[in-house]
This record gives C-alpha cells, structure tokens and sequence, in this order.
C-alpha cells in the first residue's frame, strides 16, 4: 500500500509523519504547480470551489506517480469541503484511475479501525506516538512560520527570511524521530536567527484572514503573506493548521482554539455558519482591537461561509475603522493584478500610519 | 392595529409559507408578502449585496428592501437545518446577520433561531418566534398546531400532484386546476433548490412553458421522505444539505423509475451546493440512455429566448425517442 493525501499547506507534514512512523511508503503529490490547477481544473465541475479543484489535481498526480491509496479527510457539513471526498472519488473513478479511498469521518470508532489497518499491527501506544511526533513537528514548523513573518518586514536584504525559512523547513521536515526534530528544531531557529535586520523600521501590522486552504496554501493565495511582509508589513493570521485540526475534533468544537473567536464575532454574527466565517471575523474585530493597521480577506471564488464573512466585515470595518481588502481568488487569479493591489492597499495603511505619527506629535 | 410581519418571498417561502402565515395569523398578527419576483426587486438586491453569490441570495436582498418600509418586523428565521441530521447551505445561518450588517435600518428581524439536526423543532424556537404577539405559551403553541396542520394539508395537496407554486396559489384561495382535468402528454421531473425552480423569475418561467409544451410535471415534494433517501443510498456518502439530498435522491429515483420522458435540473450560477450534484446527476444521467436529461445553470443575465430553444430541443428529443421506441416495439410485435 502506497498512500498518498492532497497537499494543503502544512497540514500534510502531519500525515505524512504519521504514516511514514506507520512505515509507509508515502507518496506526496508533487509540489502544487501550473500543472496541478490546469489538471484539476479540467477534470473538476466548472463552478466547485478552488480547493476542491487544486487538490484533485493533486491526487491526479500522485496518482501518476504510482500511489495506490488516498487518505483523505471527510468530516464537515454545512460546507462543501464535506463532499469532496465523494465527489474526487466519483472523477477519478470515472477517468479509470484505480486506487482504495480511506475517509475519515466523525464516526470515531470507524476511524480508529482505518487507522489501525494503516497502522500495519502497530499497537495504540505506538500510533499514539505517531499522532504526537505528527503534531510536535507541525507545531515546530509553524513556530518557524511565525518567526518568518515577524521577522521578514526587518530584513535588510529582500528575500532572505524567506531563504532562511526555506532550508528550516527543509531541515524540519525530514525529521522522522523525536530525536532528529530536537535538532533540527536548534538548527532551523539558528538559521532564522542569522538574518541581518534592520531593526529601526517600524513596520505595518497586517492581520491575514479567510478560507483556511487559501489561507494555508501559498501557492494558491499566491504568496499573499510573503508579499506583504517584503512590502514591509508584519503578517498575523489567525487560521494555523494545528489549531484547524483540533478544532475538528467534536470534543474541542466548543472549547477548542476557536473559543475566543467566536466570542469575539458575538455581535455580529450568532451562530457559526459554518467554514471559517467565525475566525475571519473574529480574528479581523480582534487584531482591530489591538491596533493593527488594515486587514487581508481571502478567500475562493464562491466560497459560501466568506462570502457571509465579507457582508459582516463590511459592517466591522465602519464600526472599528480597519481597513480590509478581500482578495477573491481564483484559477485564472494573475501575479500583476494581485500585487498591484496589494502595493495599493500596503500604500493607503502608510499614509493612514504616517497621518496619525503626525497627529500624535501635534497633540 | 395589528402587527405586520414582512415574510419575502423568497428562499423558504417557497417551502414554509403557509405554516409561517398561518402561525403568524393565528397570533393575531397581519402578515404582509413582498411582490412577485422582478427586474427592478432583483436590481435593488444586486446593489446592496456585497461579494458575488448565488441569485436566490441577491433576490431575497431585492424583497426585504421592499418590504422594509411597509411592515413592523420582517421575518428571517436563522436556519442551520430544517430537518434531522441534514444542514441548509451556510448561506442560511448568517442571512439574518448579513442583512443586519448591511443595512442596519431595516425593521427588527424575528431572527428565530431552528437547529432541528439532533433534536427536532423545539417549543423554545417556537416561543421565540411567537413571543412578540402573544406573551402567552399555551397560545403560541396552539398556533403552531394549527399551523402544523395546515401546512400537513399544503403539503399533501402536493403529494397529489400540483406544483408547490401552484399550492401556494392554492392556499391563498386562487383556483388552481386539478390535476385529472389536464391534457398532459409529456412526464417531466424538475428537480433544484425550491427557490430557484418554483420563483417564476428565477426559473424563467420555465413551468408554464413546461404546461404550455402540455407536460406533466414531476418535482421532488411529491415523493415521500423514504423515496428519497432510497434514490440517494448508492452514493458513499450521505448528502447532508436539505435541498441537495432532495434535489439528487429525486432525480435519481425519478431516473430509475419508469414514469418519465425527461429531466430537468436547474440551478442558481454560483450555487455552492449545486455545484457538485451537478457533477453526480450528470454522471448519472448519463449512463442512463432512456431519459432525456437537461441542466440549466441560471444567472441574471441568462435570456427567455435561449432557454425556449433548449427547451423546444429537448421536447423535440423526447418526441423523437418515444417515435422510435414505438417503431421498435411494433417490430418486435411483429
Ligand atoms: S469553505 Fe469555501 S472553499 Fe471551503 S468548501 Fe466551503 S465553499 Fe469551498
Ligand atoms: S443552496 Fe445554493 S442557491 Fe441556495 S443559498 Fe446556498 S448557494 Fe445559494
């Protein structure tokens, strides 16, 4: 069995550490490319949202490359993502691709036996462990991601932390011991330590928010948050793919990492719609309330739970003054467009930064 | 005076309203209906939403406006599902907020709240929802029996065969022919979201000129529950939105069955649930040789005169099957 799963940010370093302590074989897709949307596209119904289509060109192509097996995750409802699953089935079936589908649902018992068949006779202590080094390294790695976007609005050379963040995550990712990521953990923060900053500058805060895979998937949001921070803005976001992952599990639904989302959306919207709708919200009326300086709203094309999230911002944006920019994105989505608008926007929370600067020394 | 209640005639009217009017009525209170569908409604709810989305959300923007100045509360229910454990499209539960967001005049909104996926209507939405006519529960809930019943009727009028459009007309007390009065030479299932099939506007008046093209028509309220989940359990997983187990179990069934010529799906451009069925009844559809299958993805800018076309197509297609199979049962008669 050779399984393989669609790329979505740094989710899949998760499962493929699990899999791999399972001693898999795991064949990952190749790195999301031109190809990969051209495929899913074509194959995809025309007005499906942007996700679905990205990651069946990914399994197309790992299927080409000899995968034989695809786990995927199949919870959800009201939205769409749910449905996947079924759908990329159905396509891929239909263009005589052969493969076994494992889907991981909310029913818990049923999916503590997939993963014990993945598992190949691995006792409960030892996928236990598995999950825990899974987990350990994606939080690792989005340690490293924080420290990247803190730190790239300082560099003094462009590009350098996002050289620097490259090789860390490198070195991360091929670590399949707890011992190997202790190190390569030191490793990636020396790396990240040696970039030259200049530390006089005082950068732009900019919250990033929105659809997680648009938002955990940078060749997708096209780079949006490395973008931004060589325009010279330092990036927060508040959808991380640890905290994605809890919150699917039932038990945390309530309690889990969304908790002060939610409450913090309270006013403008009562009950969950479902997606990222809270998060987007939330996180925009919390990162307003502790002063930053304008919001980046993506999300895909039609995607359902954004397009509640984008009427409601309209109203917080009145109300607590922020400004935001929702970028919808798309296949035909292209470079110049996006960046013209985001040299725009970076360039109105300039002047705004500058016009209170000089207010300030006035009063 | 009484207070009026504004219920637009859009999306759920189109399932509900006579359970909403008659429970409203019962309260003592004087429920008001936004107009029929048109050009100028659908233009003022293109200008105040903000984003792009499916058609039936841009309309229901169009009727609230017009309703807003006319009526005390305006009745928008916030509904993450209707029934046991499937959901409405997310677009439902943030409607009431949405709408709050962006036009912050409106009248106050009965927003009651209806989650009935793991435990079915309960008395408290139902207080919530009656609460500013009549303080007293017992009364309420009385209401909301009287209702019941009413729209048990509503839906069982169905059942025999009319449209729900034409059961509305029926419940408001116009005439509406019976169905064994009717010349029909053609069986034709329509299946989508309620609101973009039976919304004259919407669908482009598509059931008269089904009647006008003498079709009976078959839609997915007139098969039972059962039914429905039946023509769904092939898939490997359950369709958990309201409409879209609906819309496929029955285009499925209708399909499988025998009593039709044809099927039509129609759907709202940008619809996300859509968007996927389209994919599994097409693909079903398709290995299916006996039933002539349309789909008709609607916008704002789709034109009357293409879907006549189409629709002359497929009757014409429809005809011509029929000819040959009756060709080809003589022969083998012979
Ligand atoms: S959240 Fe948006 S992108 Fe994700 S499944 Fe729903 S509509 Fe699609
Ligand atoms: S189900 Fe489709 S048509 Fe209905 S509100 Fe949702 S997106 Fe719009």
């Amino acid at each position: 069995m050779k399984p393989t799963f669609p790329h979505m940010g740094t989710i899949g370093v998760l499962g493929e550490a699990i899999l791999r302590r399972f001693g898999r074989e795991v064949i990952l897709p190749p790195k999301t490319s031109k190809r990969t949307l051209t495929l899913g596209s074509r194959y995809s119904p025309e007005f499906a949202c942007l996700p679905l289509k990205v990651t069946l060109g990914n399994l197309i192509e790992a299927l080409e490359r000899g995968a034989d097996t695809i786990v995927m995750l199949a919870a959800g409802g009201p939205c769409r993502f749910g449905y996947y699953a079924t759908l990329q089935n159905l396509i891929l079936k239909n263009l005589d691709y052969e493969y076994e589908l494992i889907t991981l649902d909310y029913d818990m018992l049923n999916n503590l036996r997939k993963l014990k068949r993945l598992a190949q006779g691995q006792n409960w202590f030892q996928i236990g462990e598995a999950f825990r080094f899974g987990f350990l390294k994606l939080l690792t790695l989005e340690k490293m991601e924080r420290s990247a976007h803190r730190i790239r609005p300082y560099e003094i050379k462009k590009g350098s932390t996002t050289k620097a963040y490259d090789e860390a995550s490198r070195i991360i990712r091929r670590t399949f011991s707890f011992r190997e990521l202790r190190w390569a953990k030191r490793e990636a923060i020396s790396l990240l330590k040696k970039i030259p900053q200049d530390k006089t500058r005082n950068p732009l805060k900019v919250g990033v928010v929105g659809e997680t895979y648009t938002v955990l998937e940078p060749y997708v949001n096209l780079e949006v948050e490395r973008k931004l921070g060589e325009m010279g803005c330092e990036v927060h976001r508040p959808v991380w793919a640890t905290e994605y992952m809890i919150s699917m599990l039932p038990i945390f639904s309530r309690w889990g990492p969304r908790r002060k989302y939610r409450k913090a959306a309270q006013p403008y919207l009562k009950e969950e719609p479902g997606g990222e709708c809270i998060v987007s919200i939330g996180g925009t009326i919390l990162y307003a309330k502790r002063g930053f300086d304008g919001i980046v709203h993506i999300a895909p094309f039609t995607c359902l739970p954004e397009i509640v999230a984008q009427g409601i911002l309209s109203k917080v944006r009145k109300d607590l003054g922020i400004p935001i920019l929702t970028l919808v994105l798309d296949e035909h989505t292209a470079q110049a467009g996006l960046i013209t608008r985001l040299e725009a926007f970076v360039d109105l929370l300039q002047r705004k930064q500058a016009r209170q600067k000089m207010k300030g020394k006035q009063g | 005076m009484a207070i009026r209640v504004g219920i637009p005639r859009a999306l759920l009217y189109y399932r509900f309203y006579p359970l909403w009017k008659t429970f409203f009525t019962e309260l003592g209170a004087e429920v008001i209906v936004s107009e029929p569908t048109t050009q100028e409604i659908f233009r003022k709810g293109l200008k105040k939403f903000i984003g792009d989305t499916c058609l039936p959300m841009k309309l229901v923007f169009g009727h609230v406006i017009t309703l807003a100045d006319k009526v005390d509360y305006l009745f928008i229910p916030r509904l993450v599902s209707i029934e046991k454990d499937t959901y409405l499209c997310p677009h439902f539960a943030g409607l009431p907020d949405v709408l709050r967001a962006i036009m912050p005049d409106l009248p106050p909104i009965l927003d009651t709240y209806f989650n009935v996926r793991k435990k079915g209507v309960t008395m408290r939405s139902i207080y919530e929802a009656g609460k500013r006519f009549d303080k007293n529960p017992r009364r309420i809930y009385l209401a909301y029996q009287k209702a019941q019943e009413v729209y048990k009727k509503f839906l069982e009028r169905i059942r025999d065969g009319i449209t729900p459009q034409e059961a509305i007309q029926a419940f408001d007390g116009e005439e509406v022919p019976p169905v064994k009065e009717r010349k029909e030479r053609l069986n034709i299932a329509l299946v989508g979201n309620p609101y973009t099939v039976y919304d004259p506007f919407s669908s482009l008046n598509i059931i008269q000129k089904l009647r006008k093209l003498e079709a009976r028509i078959y839609t997915s309220e007139m098969i039972p529950d059962e039914t429905i989940e039946e023509g769904i359990r092939a898939l490997s997983k359950r369709i958990y939105w309201t409409f879209g187990k609906e819309t496929v179990g029955a285009a499925f069934h209708y399909l499988d069955s025998k009593e039709i010529d044809g099927l039509i799906y129609i759907i709202s451009f940008e619809c996300g649930p859509d968007s996927l069925l389209k994919e599994i009844v097409d693909d079903k559809a398709r290995k299916n040789k006996k039933v002539a299958y349309m789909s008709l993805v609607i916008d704002e800018h789709t034109g009357e005169t293409g879907i006549d076309t189409r629709l002359d197509a497929f009757v014409e297609m429809i005809k011509r099957r029929r000819r040959s199979k009756k060709m080809e049962g003589e022969k083998n008669g012979k």
